[in-house]
């Protein structure tokens, strides 16, 4: 197994608030590999993006804190790296694309002239060479016109061509890691798709790797090789896109997966996460899914089991005591498939840091999804 | 662009029309009418003077006409195109001409002599102050931005808030009362533009046998410094909020978030990016400040003593000299109608986004 | 219907926690008012801006409804001859009387708010502004100012048994003739018998500090009253039809926004006279393009919205549509600039009363700041100071209440939208 590019061990980030502190990212840790695309996946809330944002020190940082935890790149912590050395990182080696294609570039300037910001300052060019840089990085992602369109000013362009742009910008100083948060959520769904393909063409030809947010499976599906999924602050599940669609372990995981409607199925209605995200500043003791999770609420009707009975959102219910009292614990319990939950197929697997230096073994053609 | 610049300029046109109305309307419609001046002095005339009096008021705008005449006749004397009539009244064509803005009817002179000997005091008190406003209000804006929430921030905002509220009229008498003053301390002078020396000094400031004499161009500076003063720090008190609002904007844009991913550093995210996108509120503003700032510069040369346009019309209010009244607010509004549209071209320039279509 | 929410401390908490059974759910926070302008004026006055301003406000509410009792050449009461009397309440004109009633009535409605709705507290405060006014000018008449230092006079000669004076012991309109010194002519310097001094007339400047409150509170409240309802009419109607409307408007907006509006006002005030109520409909006619600017935007953005298409799609008649459904949501700039305006609409009479050319024969804290700086080039400092003070206070506390409505109502929007 080659070294990881990428290693985030247990991160934890606090934001100090007036109303005290807020802890969104707790004892995350994944790792990602050369040519490896990573997803992270979960819903809107549960740390995502603000461990992206702390790869690269992006958050303000008298509110935020790193109480614990290291991001290993290159041989060096990035959450001890001094500003300075960080901007040297920032666009030359770990590169970031945004949501909003629309108000992440600056209306005021020439998209060339933002490009070639980049290139000046990570790659030592000036002036005509800047822009022929410039022009080759718009010409690599496939925009017609490069030159002319150096002269363009970002309200011109359409959102699928500034997030165009916002690639060109980030892959214009070849980075060896793309952080790409929700890079088609707001984009139209044929947009998103060539979007996303113009990002694994490039990273092949270059290979590069990807860390890729989401919450859309369909996104996954088509272009993780690994798939990390967080709920609330947590990873709970941790696999190759393979394993995860075939046999999702955490409870969490599988009933998103129900949650899909599937051609051809017949139901009255669709299946739902009953209850909503927990707030930050108020998570659940024990483990954080538990106020919602089906499993838990199966377990108790069994005879034998040990219940407490819990309110949440005006309706109470029996839940195995177990998940409100313990937090459960990150355990591999299938080879290269970790989950956090007391219940699943093989409860007693060893607690050990997830690391996959894998890649797809085959592209699923069909969301070919469990029941 | 072209075809921006002459769609605006034609829209300005109604305008034009309507701002001449208004002030036309103004004497018109007033008690009296046109020929208001004329029944209020009936006491104080001799017959030769009501009557030519009357033949004047008669020509320019046509006693007992309608009103519709009477803005027609007037609006073609005041414009710089029109049909040009000779001594005898006989029409001899349309062209150019010189606006003829009336004659007044205490100083016997033509106004536009008069208008055009105080306007450039006037010109020069606004024209200072906007980069004053500018600089400082930019400066603070950022400072006080940056530093959002802190001491410095609050007690600069309520600072300025204060500052604004201050009547310029206020400040002006203190400053003359208190630091003009030979009872008190004296700063300033007392008022004008230069000293009555003015016209034997040089331009530059030197040491000669005498010790150190000011120099035409020292003393200016002293005798505008008060009177910049005033005007300006109502303007920059009020720009600076703007400006801290705006900074506080884009601090927090998406665009901001993407320079620093791209490594670029806070400072110079904050002056390439940030200011540049903040100072757009800036020039949109201007178009709310220059009217203040003519209105403002009347207090300022009454209180100062300056020959300004604006004292010019005070003295002609007292002395009910309709004509020069009327003139003076008709320039007053050309000139800040011209400021705005300068000012919509600077923006132009200045956001991309403006469309040219 | 409206995009308004409650603003955080008075909602719950967003999704409730989960905790073991045993622990009560949260208590229900008691019922938040209904009406949305409430809940803004209840927040405004928690700031410590707001406070300070709504205070120097309430001073100048005060002196402006009292003045006669505060400031009077004419004694409170009197006993001559045996019997009791009270000059001053003998010689309360319309405005006094006009005054002191409407302060009683707001009183009254202040108590009364829980019980009456809305509507009708607002139809009475309207009603009586306008009603109590005009009835009280046709039924009292002005009060002679003549010998105003009669009653000086007979306290001296020994005529009075008792009598209680008003604090300050001088008019407005008394020159104080009866005291005049030659060798010490008007303005004379603060003293014991003038807490401020005198002005060039002779009258007390104290005493037409007091009574000039009521000008400026008039000056605010009318002036900017016409500018709002000229300027949010106008820019309704922009907003909502658009298309030639709005072009049109646009013209009237920059024509009116073109020429300074002192100069408007000095041209104005040199044809038409120098009334101080037609000075009063002059400010509102030149001070309204900003209203019109904000309702514009505001009507613009949401005639939009569904619950516009909905009203117009049930038949409602576009009148209603644009009085009761859309002007109570698009108000909120409007409320912000509206006092910022009365601080302006006050600093422009006071410039005008500066100039030489307020309101005659009234006393406002202008004209007294006119008499500072004399021709000869005299600095009378009490005529610059004091007068100078109440302007900036009164315009200061209006700005400080407008910054307040701004953070109250500003962030909490921004932060919704996003």
């Amino acid at each position: 197994m080659s070294d990881a590019l990428l290693e985030i061990r247990d991160l934890n980030v606090e934001f100090h608030t007036p109303r005290g502190n807020v802890r969104p990212v707790r004892d995350v840790s994944l790792s990602i590999f050369p040519g490896q695309t990573l997803a992270l996946v979960g819903e809107s809330g549960c740390g995502k993006s603000v461990t992206a944002l702390s790869i690269l020190r992006l958050l303000p940082e008298p509110p935020a804190r790193y109480p614990a935890g290291n991001i290993i790149y290159a041989g060096r912590d990035l959450l001890k790296t001094s500003e300075r050395e960080m901007r040297k990182v920032r666009g030359g080696q770990i590169a970031m694309i945004f949501q909003e294609p629309m108000t992440s570039l600056n209306p005021v300037y020439t998209i060339g002239d933002q490009i070639a910001e980049a290139v000046i300052l990570h790659q030592n060019l000036h002036g005509s060479a800047a822009r022929k840089a410039a022009e080759e990085a718009l010409h690599a992602v496939g925009i017609a016109d490069p030159r002319r369109r150096l002269s363009d000013y970002p309200h011109q362009l359409s959102g699928g061509m500034r997030q165009r742009v916002m690639i060109a910008m980030a892959l214009s100083c070849k980075p060896t890691l793309l952080i790409a948060d929700e890079p088609t959520t707001a984009l139209d769904v044929t947009i998103q798709a060539q979007i996303l393909e113009l990002l694994r063409k490039l990273q092949k030809d270059r290979g590069m790797s990807i860390l890729l947010i989401t919450h859309d499976l369909g996104v996954v599906a088509e272009n993780a090789d690994v798939v990390a999924v967080m709920y609330a602050s947590r990873i709970v599940e941790y696999a190759r896109v393979e394993d995860l669609f075939d046999r999702p372990q955490h409870p969490y995981t599988a009933a998103l997966f129900r949650s899909i409607p599937k051609l051809g199925q017949p139901k009255d209605r669709l299946d739902t996460i009953s209850g909503t995200v927990p707030n930050p500043a108020n998570f659940p003791a024990g483990c954080k899914f538990h106020t919602r999770c089906p499993l838990t609420r199966k377990l108790a009707g069994e005879a034998g089991a040990e219940t407490v009975e819990i309110s949440n959102g005006g309706e109470t219910f029996r839940v195995v005591a177990r998940c409100v009292s313990e937090e459960p614990e990150l355990r591999e319990v299938l080879g290269g498939h970790w989950s956090r939950c007391h219940f699943t197929e093989n409860a007693a697997g060893s607690i050990t840091t997830p690391k996959l230096d894998a890649k797809r073994l085959t592209i699923l053609a069909t969301q070919e999804v469990p029941a | 662009m072209l075809n921006y610049v002459i769609r605006r300029l034609l829209l300005i046109f109604p305008t034009l029309i309507g701002i001449t109305l208004v002030v036309f309307g103004t004497m018109s419609l007033s008690p009296g009418g046109v020929g208001a001046n004329l029944l209020s002095e009936e006491g104080s005339m001799r017959p030769q003077e009501r009557e030519a009096r009357r033949k004047y008021l008669n020509q320019r705008f046509g006693l007992d006409k309608p009103f519709v005449v009477q803005y027609g006749r007037w609006l073609n004397n005041v414009l710089p195109i029109g049909w040009k009539y000779n001594d005898a009244g006989v029409s001899t064509g349309v062209g150019f001409k010189v606006p003829d803005l009336g004659r007044s009817f205490v100083r016997e002179r033509p106004v536009v002599d008069m208008i055009a000997e105080s306007l450039p005091a006037t010109l020069l008190l606004n024209v200072l102050t906007i980069p004053f406003i500018y600089a400082i209000a930019i400066t603070s804006g950022v400072y006080a931005a940056k530093n959002q929430g802190k001491w410095m921030d609050v007690g600069t905002g309520t600072a300025f808030l204060a500052l604004w509220s201050i009547p310029s009229m206020w400040a002006g008498v203190m400053l003359i009362g208190f630091f003009a003053s030979k009872d008190y301390v004296q700063i300033f002078p007392t008022g004008g533009l230069h000293s009555t020396e003015s016209g034997t000094m040089q331009f530059l400031p030197a040491w000669g046998a005498n010790g150190f004499s000011r120099g035409y161009l020292l003393d200016a500076v002293w005798h505008l410094t008060a009177p910049v003063l005033t005007m300006t720090y109502g303007g920059f008190a009020f720009m600076s909020k703007v400006m801290r609002a705006s900074v506080l904007d884009n601090l927090s844009a998406d665009f901001v978030r993407t320079a620093r991913a791209k490594g670029v550093s806070d400072r110079v995210t904050l002056f390439r990016h940030v200011l540049r996108n903040s100072i757009l509120p800036l020039i949109t503003m201007a178009s709310s400040l220059l009217p203040g700032l003519l209105g403002g510069s009347i207090i300022v040369e009454r209180i100062f003593s300056i020959n300004g346009m604006g004292r010019l019309g005070l003295t002609a209010i007292e002395q009910r000299d309709s004509e020069v009244v009327l003139s003076i607010t008709l320039v007053a509004s050309m000139l800040t109608l011209t400021s705005i549209l300068i000012a919509d071209f600077c923006y132009t320039i200045a956001d991309p986004r403006v469309s040219y279509e | 219907m409206s995009s308004i929410s409650l603003p955080p401390g008075l909602a719950g908490p967003i999704g409730s926690p989960a905790q073991p059974s045993g622990e009560a759910p949260p208590r229900l926070p008691r019922e938040a008012p209904k009406f949305w302008l409430a809940i803004v004026l209840s927040q405004t006055v928690r700031r410590t801006g707001a406070r300070i301003g709504l205070a120097w406000v309430a001073v100048v509410v005060f002196c402006a409804v009292f003045a006669p009792f505060l400031a009077n050449s004419r004694p409170l009461l009197i006993k001559q001859n045996g019997a009791w009397s009270s000059p001053v309440i003998q010689s309360m004109n319309w405005a006094d009387v006009a005054l002191l009633l409407l302060t009683a009535i707001a009183i009254t409605l202040f108590f009364l708010r829980r019980i009456l709705s809305g509507r009708w507290l607002a139809i009475s405060t309207l009603g009586s502004i306008f009603i109590v006014p005009i009835v009280c000018y046709h039924v009292f008449p002005e009060q002679d100012n003549a010998r105003l230092g009669r009653f000086r006079q007979m306290q001296a000669s020994g005529e009075l048994q008792n009598v209680v004076w008003a604090p300050i012991r001088y008019s407005p309109e008394d020159h104080q003739r009866d005291s005049f010194d030659r060798n010490r002519p008007h303005p004379q310097k603060p003293s014991d018998a003038n807490a401020l001094g005198t002005e060039r007339i002779g009258a007390s400047v104290l005493s037409r500090m007091i009574h000039a409150c009521r000008i400026a509170l008039a000056v605010g409240f009318i002036a900017e009253g016409i500018a709002v309802v000229i300027g949010v009419i106008v820019g309704g109607l922009m907003g909502y039809f658009a298309g030639w409307v709005d072009l049109l408007g646009m013209r009237l907006v920059e024509i009116f926004s073109s020429i300074p509006s002192m100069y408007l006002l000095l041209t104005f005030v040199a044809f038409f006279g120098r009334d101080l109520y037609l000075i009063m409909v002059i400010i509102g006619i030149t001070s309204w393009t900003g209203y019109a600017y904000f309702t514009r935007a505001e009507f613009l953005r949401l005639r939009k919205q569904d619950f516009v298409l909905a009203a117009v799609a049930s038949g409602v008649p576009t009148w209603r549509v644009l009085f009761t459904h859309i002007l109570p949501n698009g108000l909120t700039p409007v409320l912000v600039s509206l006092s910022f305006g009365v601080a302006s609409a006050i600093l422009v009479e006071s410039t005008l009363s500066f100039l030489g050319l307020g309101p005659e024969d009234t006393a406002s804290w202008g004209s007294l700041l006119n008499q500072a700086v004399a021709a000869g080039g005299g600095f009378y400092w009490w005529l610059a100071t004091f007068p100078g003070i109440a302007i900036f206070l009164t315009v200061f506390s209006y700005n400080l209440i407008g910054e307040a409505l701004r953070d109250t109502l500003d962030p909490r929007f921004q932060g919704r939208a996003r």
